[in-house]
């Protein structure tokens, strides 16, 4: 390849300052990102530990007193359990619908394949703000009470997509000849499936639980909704908390769920790599 | 249908029924849910009435966090389905809202036998809820970091609170009385509220933050992003005890009084309801909402207020009747204009 | 904003292999028919579930929004009088200039970000995806709570101006315009940065040292080359973005206080607060349309961009 040629070493010079002044560019701003990125969650993991009654970062004092106070605040208890029982129910009937539906987005050859694609996909694309307006007024309409399954219902249609998606590019991976093999040698449908596919599928599968069960858990737009006082899940109780009775064990909360989510991230990175969840 | 279809079609269906079952179920076990206004309202509440009820009853007390205002609104949209709460807390006009429109259930007196000892002044004129404490608004500064002691609604314009002064909406009692406060003291009331506006416009240079609740303004009093700041005085005293240095003065044209109400609304489980007023009115119950750190005045006889808080808290209707007492008849019609012209006129 | 599974796929089967499922699967449970049958009835829960729970609500919702007052037919005369309402249009004013300047902070600080993700080593490359995926997947109203705390008057982010000796006395950064941009800038970030990584993966990993290589600085490379290549990637991110951040609700809620009123607000506000429907539903409306008013206008400029003024293979 030709070398770079310059008229004089100044150019040379001014060139590599150029570079070196580009790079310091990428790395400072992209640092201040990361940090950027990190900052919030930092500091309520930092505020959650002080021994003081207000919310202080940096924290004076460390005690965990305010996380041991956590579990005696029965409403806190109680939105919990409930916002658990709500992801994991969300969780399962979408695992159950969108792997089903991750087939024919994968593998099939019909007309309007890409339309049925969009379509399954468009709970991501559409602002939950209005999805949790949409769902109230037709809840009402139905004439049916706010309640749990209601909730859950709701949860489902957003996190389908999730498991969908990371579903069908674990399926786009699977050598189809290994399916042939296995039908070839006598196994029927259902043995192929649970001894071939599903194997193969899982971490993909597994990924998208991951995701949509975080993505219940946390939700709070479509759950203010749709919940009621009777329905009250747990971001539902902190946001109100923030309101009306703040102190450190929001904070306390908060760490607790941030928590969550980094075991949630560890499970998706075990199962599929980080690397590969970037791409989807 | 072809064999895959029919099992996706039934094991899709059974999913929806059971979560729907599931809900109803859950949602049937014995519980009551009742609201407060946050802060030291819902653990002055969950002390005094909800965990002695949960030991007597057996059955579950879930305090929400809800101002009077839209708690009303709520039970009244729930029509003929499930209202959002079954006990429901009040101030003196949602209240009045509330019995207009029918909204709370008409309470059987003879079931609540701590009722006989209300104060003769405080009972409803209509039973559909009792008093459960009563409460005064001034003005909450504090003496640790203001030199300037407040004596007036207009003092607030002093140019040494630039910056530090808080407001409320007029979502809550809180704000809508402070707002009406500054439309007296320029010359209007209920029915010319203009210069209550105007007032505010030109306060504004001086507002640090506005809150949506007074339990956010006690926040914001304790954090130290406001300094004063109108405020009802059990929200103030308990801020006082926790060492900020807050202090709690009566305007010179007097404090507001104010009285907080218990309802039922026609939600399932009357009994439990009725048992929840019940324990809210006991002796036990009222004297633990007085002192520290709840500060509620009684609002039942015979209940004993510390002398050294006497002056601020009030004891007996007497001390009520000396403050102002706002017709809420003529505001309640009006205030959904006030709430709506504050959000589209006042920003900080 | 693509969704879709088809582009840059990693190994979506051919023809032939679909044809030879289909051939051994017509040996399978209870002898029935071809398996493209089959095959699109698997969709039919999530299709069935989603129109019923999904595509009818909103549909629903579309109605309501035109539906005539005191029932007397459709009618658009609802959007009318939202937008003729000056308060209306100037939320909706302000929720459109946030949103981009929003976007264009989280653009401006992914891209760097996103490109040093392709130059650096997995070690590092899963630091920066760790760091983008735990806010992700993060309850908005933890974030949020998190710039409550950084914001206030004695906050960090006060510490630290009044410790610079930038100001002597604390700003208001919570519940002001300020506020909201910085926290909603770093909620949405994560969200920008994923597709950014995409684009700039999915780029000729050869072309950039090739210009650099003809003599070309670092910063002309990745501007003349790198830049214009990911933009398609880069606008699609951008565009998915806006929509999100325009139809946020919690962040500027907790952040903006009550007073601080954007469009989600005004939906929230007539939902549950007064009970007004049909008003929450024409708002609602109104956000969606403007939003993907501008996803469209994205995709095409992007489709612009990619094949420009000149389609198909006319002489220059």
């Amino acid at each position: 390849m030709p070398e770079r040629s310059f008229e004089d070493h100044g150019a040379r010079v001014r060139a590599r300052l150029g570079d070196a002044g580009f790079w310091i560019a990428i790395w400072g701003i992209s640092a201040i990102a990361l940090v950027y990125l990190l900052l919030p969650t930092l500091i309520i993991v930092g505020a959650s530990v002080t021994s003081t009654d207000f919310i202080a970062f940096p924290p004076e004092g460390l005690s965990l007193r305010w996380f041991t106070k956590l579990w005696s605040l029965e409403s806190v208890r109680l939105a919990a359990a409930r916002s658990l029982g709500v992801a994991l129910a969300a969780t399962a009937i979408a695992v159950v619908l969108g792997v089903a539906a991750a087939f024919p987005l994968v593998r099939g050859r019909f007309a309007g394949r890409e339309v049925l694609n969009t379509l399954l996909m468009s709970p991501l694309v559409l602002p939950s703000l209005v999805y949790g307006l949409a769902a109230l007024i037709f809840v009402s309409a139905l004439g049916l009470q706010l309640s749990i399954g209601v909730l859950v219902l709701s949860h489902v249609a957003i996190i389908v997509p999730y498991v969908i998606r990371t579903t069908a590019a674990s399926l786009a991976l699977l050598d189809p000849q290994l399916e042939d093999a296995a039908r070839s040698l006598g196994a029927n449908v259902w043995r192929t499936f649970l001894h071939v596919v599903l194997p193969n599928l899982l971490p993909g599968i597994v990924t998208g639980a991951a995701f949509a069960f975080i993505s219940s858990f946390d939700n709070l737009t479509v759950s203010l909704f749709l919940a009621g006082p009777r329905v009250e899940t747990l971001p539902i109780r902190l946001f109100s908390m923030i309101e009306f009775d703040l102190d450190p064990s929001v904070a306390a909360i908060s760490t607790v769920l941030v928590l969550i989510t980094l075991a949630v991230v560890i499970v998706a990175h075990r199962a599929v790599g980080l690397t590969r969840i970037v791409r989807l | 249908m072809s064999g895959v279809t029919r099992r996706a079609v039934l094991i899709g269906g059974a999913a929806g029924t059971a979560a729907l079952v599931a809900g109803r179920a859950w949602g049937q076990q014995k519980e009551l849910i009742a609201n407060t206004y946050g802060g030291g309202w819902e653990q002055g509440h969950r002390q005094a009435i909800a965990e002695p009820i949960e030991k007597k009853t057996g059955a579950k007390v879930i305090l929400i966090s809800m101002l009077a205002n839209e708690l009303v609104a709520r039970v009244k949209a729930a029509g003929g389905s499930r209202p959002p709460v079954d006990v429901a807390l009040v101030d003196d006009g949602p209240f009045l809202t509330a019995i207009k429109e029918e909204v709370f259930l008409k309470l059987p007196m003879d079931k609540l036998p701590n009722a006989a000892k209300l104060y003769p002044q405080y009972k409803p004129k209509e039973p559909y809820g009792i008093p459960i404490g009563a409460s005064v608004i001034g003005i909450a500064y504090n003496a640790k970091k203001l030199k300037t002691v407040p004596a007036a609604w207009e003092d607030l314009w002093k140019p040494e609170y630039k910056g530090k002064v808080g407001l409320c909406t007029p979502a809550s009692t809180l704000g809508t009385v402070a707002l009406l406060s500054f439309a007296k003291a320029k010359g209007g009331g209920e029915t010319k509220i203009e210069p209550g506006f105007e007032a505010v416009k030109s306060l504004l240079p001086s507002v640090g933050s506005i809150a949506s609740s007074p339990a956010a303004l006690q926040t914001l009093l304790e954090r130290g992003e406001v300094d004063i700041a109108p405020m009802w005085h059990s929200n103030t005293l308990l801020l006082k005890g926790k060492g900020t240095g807050m202090e709690f003065v009566f305007p010179k044209e007097g404090g507001i009084a104010g009285l907080a109400w218990l309802a039922v609304t026609k939600a399932g489980n009357l009994d439990l309801a009725l048992a929840y007023l019940n324990q809210g009115l006991s002796p036990e119950s009222q004297t633990l909402l007085a002192t520290p750190p709840f500060f509620f005045g009684p609002t039942v006889q015979g209940i004993k207020v510390e002398s050294q808080l006497r002056g601020v808290v009030p004891a007996a209707p007497e001390d009520l009747a000396r403050l102002i007492q706002i017709d809420w008849t003529k505001i309640n019609p009006a205030r959904p204009e006030w709430i709506n012209r504050w959000n589209r006129e006042i920003k900080v | 904003m693509d969704q879709s599974l088809e582009p840059g796929d990693q190994g979506l089967n051919g023809v032939a292999a679909t044809a030879g499922v289909a051939r051994s699967a017509r040996v399978g449970h209870r002898g029935r028919v071809t398996s493209r049958l089959r095959l699109w009835q698997l969709a039919l829960p999530a299709t069935l579930f989603l129109s019923v729970y999904f595509f009818a609500p909103l549909l629903m919702l579309f109605w309501w929004s035109v539906r005539a007052p005191e029932g007397r037919g459709l009618t658009l005369g609802n959007f009318g009088t939202l937008l003729s309402d000056p308060f209306f249009f100037q939320t909706l004013g302000l929720s459109l200039r946030l949103s981009f300047e929003v976007t264009a902070v989280t653009l401006f600080l992914g891209f760097p970000l996103a490109y040093l993700y392709t130059k650096v080593g997995s070690s590092l490359r899963l630091v920066i995806l760790f760091v983008t995926l735990l806010p992700l997947l993060t309850s908005a109203v933890v974030r949020s709570f998190g710039w409550i705390v950084l914001l206030g008057k004695q906050g960090l982010v006060n510490q630290g101006l009044m410790s610079l000796g930038l100001t002597d006395s604390p700003v208001r950064l919570l519940f002001s315009l300020d506020g909201v941009r910085v926290a909603l800038a770093q909620v949405q970030l994560p969200f920008m940065l994923l597709p950014l990584i995409n684009a700039l993966e999915q780029l000729d990993p050869s072309l950039e040292p090739a210009a650099v290589s003809l003599g070309a600085s670092r910063f002309q490379a990745v501007l003349r080359v790198t830049l214009p290549l990911a933009m398609p990637g880069m606008i699609a991110g951008a565009i998915l973005n806006f929509a999100l951040t325009i139809s946020a609700f919690i962040t500027p809620a907790m952040v903006g206080g009550g007073s601080f009123i954007v469009m989600p607000t005004l939906v929230y506000q007539s939902a549950i607060i007064t009970l007004q429907w049909p008003r929450a539903a024409t708002t609602a409306l109104i956000l969606l349309v403007v939003a993907m008013a501008v996803v469209w206008t994205g995709a095409a400029v992007t489709r612009r961009w990619q094949y420009g003024p000149r389609q198909g293979g006319a002489n220059a």
